[in-house]
């Protein structure tokens, strides 16, 4: 496992490790009725160990998801990545972002180029998003970059209701 | 509470927990008529080889069904909670019939 923090550049993208100075955006998304697809909302405090967590999993797994920010504008968009906390069945390929963030494509763009990076750098061979059937948005962008649900994937969610999306393996990119 | 009291109260007991039973085999009734039918839509999309899912309808399915649960002095979380759980399973159908494991 690759011990270097990376920074990854995309067409109009910055995705870097995330840091403290962060946890603002991500409060105020988990704190919003945006969350509500996961698990949300959250009171600031649940928000706040929340963002610990995201911190925490690169010294925990050594990757984690990327804070997402325009190529000279240091602001953190959201956060998009390789994601595999204790008690996931798959490694995934997660996001979230900030409302501000919406509706350019930023999500595809950064998700494409973590995924890259997870098959690369990571040598995972497959990747799933778990997504619940509601966000249409999040399916959507699914969607768009090429994943598709597979019904026969298991998760440790319960009776939580989740769709399984899985990713096109490093050699169906080529 | 006089015996009187206590008698009429079980009647009533008794009476509601009729109308709960019957409610309850509308529900299972329901929802069985409803699995059916959209295991035909899966057979169809998939004999039509359409797309198994459709997040923007089922996006507005759950509002709709949002909205009614208000309307209907219902928990409009516990309606969304609900069918998030109907729409999974009806997609996960859909899925396993395009791919042949149903």
């Amino acid at each position: 496992m690759t011990m270097v923090t990376p920074t990854l550049e995309t067409e109009r993208l910055l995705l870097r490790r995330p840091a403290p100075r962060d946890v603002e955006g991500f409060i105020g998304l988990m704190t919003s009725e945006r969350s509500r697809h996961m698990g949300g909302p959250k009171t600031r405090a649940e928000a706040w160990r929340g963002f610990c967590t995201e911190l925490a999993h690169w010294d925990m797994r050594g990757y984690g998801m990327f804070a997402v920010t325009m190529k000279g504008d240091d602001t953190c968009l959201g956060l998009i990545g390789p994601w595999f906390p204790e008690g996931w069945a798959e490694h995934e390929i997660g996001w979230t972002l900030w409302a501000a963030a919406e509706g350019r494509g930023i999500g595809a763009e950064a998700a494409q180029a973590t995924r890259s990076w997870a098959y690369d750098e990571l040598g995972w061979s497959t990747a799933v998003s778990y997504i619940a059937p509601e966000n249409g948005r999040s399916r959507r962008l699914a969607e768009r970059i090429g994943a598709r649900i597979d019904p026969d994937a298991k998760h440790n969610f319960g009776e939580e209701p989740v769709l399984i999306y899985r990713h096109p393996s490093p050699e169906d990119l080529g | 509470m006089t015996t009187e009291a206590a008698k009429h109260a079980a009647a009533l007991l008794a009476e509601h927990r009729k109308s709960i039973d019957r409610l309850d085999a509308v529900m299972i009734y329901t929802l069985a008529e409803r699995f059916r039918l959209t295991q035909d839509v899966g057979r169809l999309k998939a004999e039509h080889e359409l797309p198994p899912s459709d997040p923007a309808r089922e996006e507005r399915q759950i509002a709709r069904l949002e909205a009614l649960a208000q309307e209907a002095d219902l928990d409009p979380a516990f309606a969304r909670k609900f069918l998030n759980f109907v729409i999974a399973e009806v997609i996960r159908h859909h899925e396993q019939i395009r791919t042949g494991d149903a």
